[in-house]
Order: C-alpha cells, then structure tokens, then sequence
C-alpha cells in the first residue's frame, strides 16, 4: 500500500481529516485502493485502547518528588524571587530577621532615650507611637514570613500573628488567606489554632465556617469540625454536611464528622 | 502570555521559582508515568523514571529556551532516559532471567500456571509488548500520551506524514498479534 493511504487512514480513525480530504479518502475507498473492512477493524482496535485502564503512579511517587523539591529549595541560595512588592521593598530596607528586629530595638532604645531625656510632657505620647510602631513592625514581619518558601519560615510567621491582637484586618486576612491555600497541611493546622483564638470576633467565625468547604484535607476538616463543636457554631452545620455528602470523603472522616455534627445543638 | 501556561511556568523555574515545579508535576506526573510505565510495564522503574524525569529538568532548566513546546522538551527528556535505563539494565546481563526459569522449572505445574498467568494478563498489553519499540513507542505517543502528529514529528525528529504512516504500521501490527493472540490466548 501506498504512504499516501496510510497516512489517511491513520487520519480518518483518529477523525482529524478535513472534510475535502474525507471525500478523497471515501473515492480511494471506492477504487479499492483502501480495504474499508480492514480500516473498521483497526479502528476498532484502537477503541479497545484507548478504552484500557490508565495506569495510576502510587502515593510514593508524590512524596518522593516534594521530598526532592524541597531538598533542592533549601540547597537553593536564598535569592529574591520578586514574589511582591512588598517583599521587595523590605528585603531592600533590612537584609534579614534579624536586622529587622535589630531595627525594632534600636527605634524602641532611640524612643525611651528620647522620652526620657525630652521630659514627661511629650513621653507618653512617644511611647504611643513607639508602641504602635512595634505592632506595625511585627505584623510587616509576619506577613513577609508567611510568603516565605520554607515551612518552619512560614509556621514561624503564624506563631508571631497570635502575639499581635486581633483587631486588626490585614493580620486576620493573611492568616485566612494561609488557612485556605497553604501547601502544607501543618502551615495550615497552625493557621486554624491561631484563628481559634481570635473567634471571638463574629468576622472570624464566619471565616472559619466558610473555610470549612475549601479544605481537602480530612485532618483539615476533622480539626474544623472539632473547632466547631467548641465554638457550637450552627452556621457550620451546612458545610459539614456538604462533606459528608461528598463522595470522595474518606469513611473515617465521615464518622467524626457525622458525631460533630450531632454535638452542634 | 497566561502565567501559568507550561512555558511559563518553566521559564519561572529557570529563574530560580523551584516551587512552580510542583504544578508541572501535578500537571503530568501522571501521564509521565503512565509513558514509561507502558514501556517497562514496571510500576517502581516507572515511578523512578518520572522522579529523574523531573531532576533532569532541575538539572537543566538553564537550558530550556521556552520556543518549542514544553511537552516536547519533556518527553524529549523522558525518551533519553528510558534510552538510558534500557542501555543499564541490557548491560546488567540474564541475572532477571535467570530468575524467571528457575521459577518455571520448579513448578510441577508449570503449564498449567503458565497459561492462567497468560489469559489474566492483559491481552493487549500482551499485543503491545510483542512489537518494535519504535511502533510500541509511536502508539504509546499518539493514542495515550494524546501528542498532536506535529509534537510526535518535532520529537522524533521525523516528518508528520512519516509520524502518520508510523501509526499506521503500528497499529496494523498490533491489530494482528491481537487477533492472533485472541485465537488462541494459550498458544506461545
């Protein structure tokens, strides 16, 4: 047989022949040059093939990839990645934590110094300021430790947010935003306690109720499901069952979740 | 250019974002391995190839320009060290062999075994084992790995209509060791 056949039919079983070329496909079938049963069979075939089981890697080959990834990260000189602007702009203004924190003592010393050597008349309102720049120090801190790449980085970044009060927004907001996206489940486990702290506020109750369905991970739902039940938020009720509706729930955590959702009165 | 387009994902892993590795491993772990495993029928080398598969792409980030197809440069990858596992374990001599006929002769009922174990494996994988790698390697590319005959070309460094005609052949072989083998399953 002729290339030019083989070539169409490879085409005309995979179905990518333009229809001008189909109807010189069908005319070399009517002059014999292209056996039609024989096509049907092949076609056939590969029905059968693509119709044959993917193979599926194990779990192994996920654990054992990220081990490599992380190994090779922490070998990586720390460059700047550009990730934000903000983290350009402070990674330029101090090097490191530690110079940061250097920075934040020597503006607290310069202030006392000031505030006691200027008189009581200014002192307090210095202090003040002192202090609310403290607070501003260390929630830029946090969250440029929170985008870090590093785990124990990151988990240090949530251990800080739970010293800074919860009034202010940009901290619960970076705190949520790591509790629904961070890679890593402890990063995010974290995240939640620290939250649990601070569910006081009905803003971060509901928060907390609303990340119940972006989690994909049982011990995340279980560990939500539980705060839950301490907080005895009904709201929560809905997203649980949703998970428990969901096929792809393991039993397990079906059961606990079903046993949480009967101690939410 | 969508950022997070393969192309430019790995063009952020070349300037030194290690981490968007990770979404290209989620992207293709699974059909990487579904390739190699379709080459070795071999869960565990299948598991290594695809690590290395990776590795390699660490290794040699610097080297990708990002003007060809991030799959091609892939497989591309993934052919050459397939080549290289081949050469290895060609090299390593019959010691898998040996094995496999100690097993055989130790058995009383070696036929008997030998033909369940026949009609239990999968008859087309059977068919697919049994032609050229060159045409098991072409099918594996067009029917499972879903390449356009313009990537398989750019990968094998043939023409399309060769790519074309390839398939073609493969498959009319694989058409007739399936048939035979559904014949007569037992036969040798």
């Amino acid at each position: 047989m002729e290339e030019i056949y083989m070539s169409m039919i490879t085409e005309f079983i995979d179905g990518t022949l333009s229809p001008e070329r189909e109807k010189e496909f069908q005319q070399y079938v009517r002059e014999g040059h292209i056996d039609m049963a024989e096509v049907e069979e092949m076609a056939k075939l590969q029905g059968v093939m693509l119709n044959s089981s993917t193979p599926e890697p194990s779990s192994a080959l996920k654990e054992n990839f990220y081990q490599m990834l992380n190994e090779a990260q922490e070998k990586q000189p720390q460059a700047n990645n550009g990730s934000s602007l903000l983290e350009k702009i402070k990674s330029f203004l101090f090097a490191n934590q530690y110079g940061r924190m250097a920075f934040g003592i020597g503006l607290l010393v310069i202030g006392l110094f000031f505030g006691t050597t200027l008189g009581n008349s200014s002192y307090k309102e210095e202090l003040s300021d002192l202090n609310g720049q403290m607070v501003e120090m260390r929630e830029m801190m946090m969250m440029a430790m929170l985008e870090k790449e590093s785990v124990s980085d990151r988990l240090k970044g949530v251990q800080m947010s739970s010293q800074l009060s919860s009034s202010n927004q940009k901290v619960i907001d970076a705190l949520f935003l790591t509790l629904n996206s961070d890679p890593s489940t402890n990063v995010r486990i974290a995240a939640l306690n620290t939250l649990a702290e601070f569910a006081n506020d009905p803003k971060v109750r509901e928060g907390l109720v609303n990340s119940i369905s972006k989690q994909k991970s049982p011990l995340m739902q279980v560990n939500l499901a539980e705060l839950m039940v301490k907080l005895q938020e009904t709201k929560a009720k809905d997203e649980l069952n949703s998970i428990l509706e969901n096929d792809q729930t393991p039993e397990d955590v079906k059961m606990t979740l079903k046993a949480s959702i009967e101690k939410i009165i | 250019m969508d950022s997070l387009s393969d192309n430019a994902l790995m063009l952020q892993v070349k300037e030194g974002q290690l981490d968007k590795l990770g979404l290209l491993f989620e992207r293709y772990n699974k059909s990487l391995y579904g390739f190699f495993y379709r080459l070795t029928l071999d869960r565990e080398v299948s598991e290594d190839l695809v690590q290395n598969v990776f590795l390699r792409m660490m290794k040699y980030k610097h080297s990708y320009k990002g003007d060809g197809q991030f799959k091609t440069w892939m497989y591309h990858m993934a052919r050459n060290l397939f080549a290289d596992h081949y050469r290895k374990n060609k090299k390593m001599g019959y010691k898998e062999d040996v094995e496999v006929t100690d097993k055989y002769f130790r058995n009383e009922s070696n036929a008997e075994s030998n033909r369940i174990q026949r009609e239990e494996m999968d008859l087309l994988q059977h068919a697919m084992n049994q032609l050229t790698f060159e045409k098991k390697e072409v099918l594996i590319l067009s029917k499972y790995q879903e390449m356009r005959y313009k990537d398989i070309a750019d990968l094998l460094g043939i023409t399309e209509s060769a790519v074309k005609v390839r398939i073609f052949r493969a498959l009319k072989d694989l058409k007739m060791v399936y048939m035979q083998l559904e014949a007569a399953p037992s036969a040798q």
